[in-house]
């Protein structure tokens, strides 16, 4: 019995051998006479390699040391958001680009190309993930009219998307809408918001670098086809590299950059919100500014002044967080006199780096 | 045979029982599995009709054409779970190779890190669904991280080893990389992956877990000779082979004579990257479920021995089974694994010029687990 205990042991409790038969590459000893020179040889030098490591004596580093298979942790992983210029190639699609967007712990990939080795034929590709980049349903995929050609995304306003075509057309994809579709874009225009890196600077700057310490962007209103009755704004950060400090919204008369969209004397105060992602900082809520009637109006609608936490180069995105996406019906948005949200274009993330 | 005493006579039925258990089939349950021991290796016995690999690799039989003899029928390896990357999260790939150790995954396995990529002077892949770049540097950790994890959780009583094969591909698309950034692409995936070599080397998981390098070469990527300088790069400094996961995307599945493939591509250009360079080694794509892709490699095969004097062996097939079940797919490329080892197989064993013993690996992509 005790010849047969030992056995056992030698069996089950040593180094685990890979088996009885060394492939290497995938190709048998019996195969492996069908191969040329050159091949055989580095067919050999991998069977010497697996020989050697199989007769070392030495156990794998750790083998068997979690046999319950408990997972690490992952905290939600960092999105980039925004449009994304990349030539991304699939199985059966070419894309040019790509944008990147995540509301209510969805994050949203949207890929603008052709079919590959068809470039007349448009396509655009929607995929989901949990922010663990774990996939979220299939794929959806909406073909572009016949030959509107290759597309490409040119600009992202909040969860409406443009779209150009190879053919000269504009699309617009509509990610909000209950069902997705690509609609010819009949030139409509939207009460706009922009961001602008520098509130103190003349025009809209897409950047920012801030050595340390505090600093100024600026809620601009560009475009304005329809009076509205309020506004408010909120807008998303990395939480590890910014903070709000303050911000102010354009009302009647106050601040002194005021320059008065009439009517707007009811402000609320800007918040930091519950609710973001983690590693996110959403500032804003319901800030804004309501009136009594309605008003026509371009140029400044809020100042936000932030600070740097760091000093060492980093980087982050500075976004509107769309109305969809906030779970208090916040978000950035202008109002109708009812109180309900208008038709709002969102404009680009602009980037702010904070380090010498 | 006469014994000198009963205690004698006793030990040696008890050892004869436990060698007759050995090959003939015993089983115990660990790591909450059933598993056996057929034919000396210890194997899971979950798998239904796959044979229980257990990532062993079993040796099917050559099929014979035009016989009358019944003869065994192959039995397909149990397959193996390769991954679209779209995240370099050290953790996450912990925790993936994690579940194949405690799967006791053998046989080879595609991490697919995307296509080639390139920020300042660092090289790089740029991600499925991440639309992120990943540099080497990140993307060697996440694979250290991976084999770690299958150590890890391996159980210990397994046989079989894992290559893990560590992919990009050859797309170029509107890029602007030219075809000489693919060789130095190429050189610098070779030598990550004989740091990675080192790294297995150098905490002793040599027994159970190797590395190669891989590239999902397709005919629509790029124009031929990027492919070719890609694989001419990972050729001048390898320490391992690369696998060619890719397609064989327009080439005839009836003639083998040097004809035209996809995008100005010839069965020699797919041969090439293949094979016809010392490192490459064919995993093909066998997405195909009326057999077309396996009978366009089988050609290219006995284009390698007409051409070349020697077929070229295939170690195994990449079907994408998981992927569609994940994502969706076009209909008529949802092989499963079985159905894609068997459709390659039953065709190299059409013509005794392309025929081999064996089929070693199976392994099916998706994106999830």
């Amino acid at each position: 019995m005790a010849g047969l205990g030992l056995s056992a042991v030698v069996a089950f409790g040593t180094p685990p051998s890979p088996g009885p038969e060394i492939a290497p590459f995938g190709i048998s000893e019996r195969d492996a006479t069908k191969l040329p020179p050159d091949k055989r040889e580095l067919w050999e030098k991998e069977r010497a390699e697996i020989e050697q490591a199989r007769n070392s004596g030495r156990t794998p580093e750790g083998l068997g040391s979690n046999p319950r298979g408990l997972r690490t942790p992952v905290p939600p992983l960092p999105a980039p958001t925004g449009i994304v210029e990349h030539a991304i190639g699939w199985k059966y699609f070419a894309f040019n680009n790509a944008w990147v967007g995540v509301q209510g712990g969805v994050r949203v990939n949207v890929y603008a190309g052709h079919r590959i080795g068809e470039p007349g034929k448009g396509v655009v590709l929607i995929r989901r993930f949990s922010l663990q980049m774990e996939p979220i349903g299939h794929d959806t995929i909406i073909d572009a009219p016949p030959d509107a050609g290759t597309l490409r995304i040119i600009e992202d306003r909040g969860w409406r998307l443009t779209l150009a075509s190879a053919s000269g057309s504009t699309f617009v994809l509509d990610l909000n809408a209950a069902s997705l579709s690509l609609q010819a874009d009949g030139g409509s225009i939207n009460d706009n918001m922009v961001l602008d890196a520098s509130g103190e600077a003349g025009g809209i700057q897409p950047t920012r670098n801030v050595s340390s310490g505090n600093f100024t962007i600026a809620i601009e209103q560009t475009l304005n086809p329809e009076p509205f009755q309020g506004f408010q704004w909120q807008i998303a950060f990395d939480a590890g590299v910014l903070a709000p400090v303050s911000a102010t919204s354009n009302d009647d008369g106050n601040p002194t950059w005021d320059s008065d969209p009439t009517g707007l004397t009811l402000c609320a105060p800007a918040a930091i919100d519950t609710g973001a992602p983690a590693g996110t900082t959403w500032f804003g809520g319901g800030a804004g500014c309501a009136g009594v009637s309605g008003v026509s109006f371009t140029g400044t609608l809020a100042r936000i002044t932030l600070a740097c936490l760091v000093s060492d180069g980093s980087t982050t995105e500075v976004r509107f967080v769309a109305p969809a996406e906030s779970q208090f019906d916040f978000g950035s948005t202008f109002l109708t006199s009812s109180g309900s949200m208008m038709a709002t274009d969102l404009g680009s993330s602009i980037t702010v780096r904070c380090g010498p | 045979m006469r014994f000198s005493s009963w205690r004698t006579r006793t030990k040696f039925v008890l050892v004869m029982a436990f060698v007759f258990f050995l090959f003939s089939g015993f089983c115990f349950d660990a790591w909450g599995v059933h598993w056996c021991i057929v034919n000396g290796e210890c194997q899971r016995a979950d798998d239904g009709n796959r044979g229980g690999g257990g990532g062993s690799n079993p040796t099917p039989t050559a099929v014979p054409t035009a016989t009358n003899t019944p003869v065994p029928q192959p039995i397909a390896p149990r397959p193996t779970s390769s991954r679209y990357i779209a995240t370099i999260n050290p953790g996450i790939h912990y925790n993936v190779g994690c579940a194949r150790g405690l799967d006791a995954q053998a046989g080879v396995i595609v991490l697919d890190f995307g296509q080639p990529d390139l920020v300042g002077t660092e090289w790089g892949s740029f991600l499925f669904d991440d639309v992120s770049f990943a540099p080497i540097a990140e993307i060697e950790t996440a694979v250290e991280a991976y084999i770690e994890g299958y150590s890890d959780c391996r159980p210990i009583v397994v046989v079989g080893q894992l290559v893990v094969a560590v992919g990009t591909n050859n797309y170029v698309g509107t890029t602007g990389f030219s075809a000489e950034m693919y060789y130095q692409h190429g050189r610098a995936w070779s030598e990550m992956i004989n740091r990675l070599g080192d790294y297995i080397s150098a905490r002793a998981y040599g027994s159970i877990v190797r590395v190669a390098g891989a590239n999902d070469i397709e005919t629509d990527y790029s124009p031929s000779h990027y492919a070719r300088r890609w694989a001419e790069g990972f050729d001048g400094v390898n320490d391992h082979v690369f696998y060619n996961f890719g397609d064989a995307g327009g080439c005839s599945p009836y003639e083998a004579s040097n004809g035209p493939c996809n995008n100005g591509w010839t069965q020699s250009d797919v041969w090439y990257v293949s094979w016809g360079v010392i490192s490459a080694v064919p995993l093909p794509q066998i997405y195909l479920e009326s057999g077309l892709n396996a009978a366009q490699w089988q050609k290219i095969s006995l284009y390698s021995e007409l051409s070349h004097g020697y077929p070229m062996l295939i170690a195994g097939t990449l079907t994408q089974l998981k992927a569609c079940q994940d994502r969706g797919c076009p209909t008529g490329t949802a092989n499963s694994p079985s159905e894609g080892w068997a459709q390659m197989l039953y065709a190299l064993n059409s013509d005794a010029r392309t025929a081999q013993e064996e089929l070693k690996y199976s392994s099916d992509i998706g994106w999830d687990d």
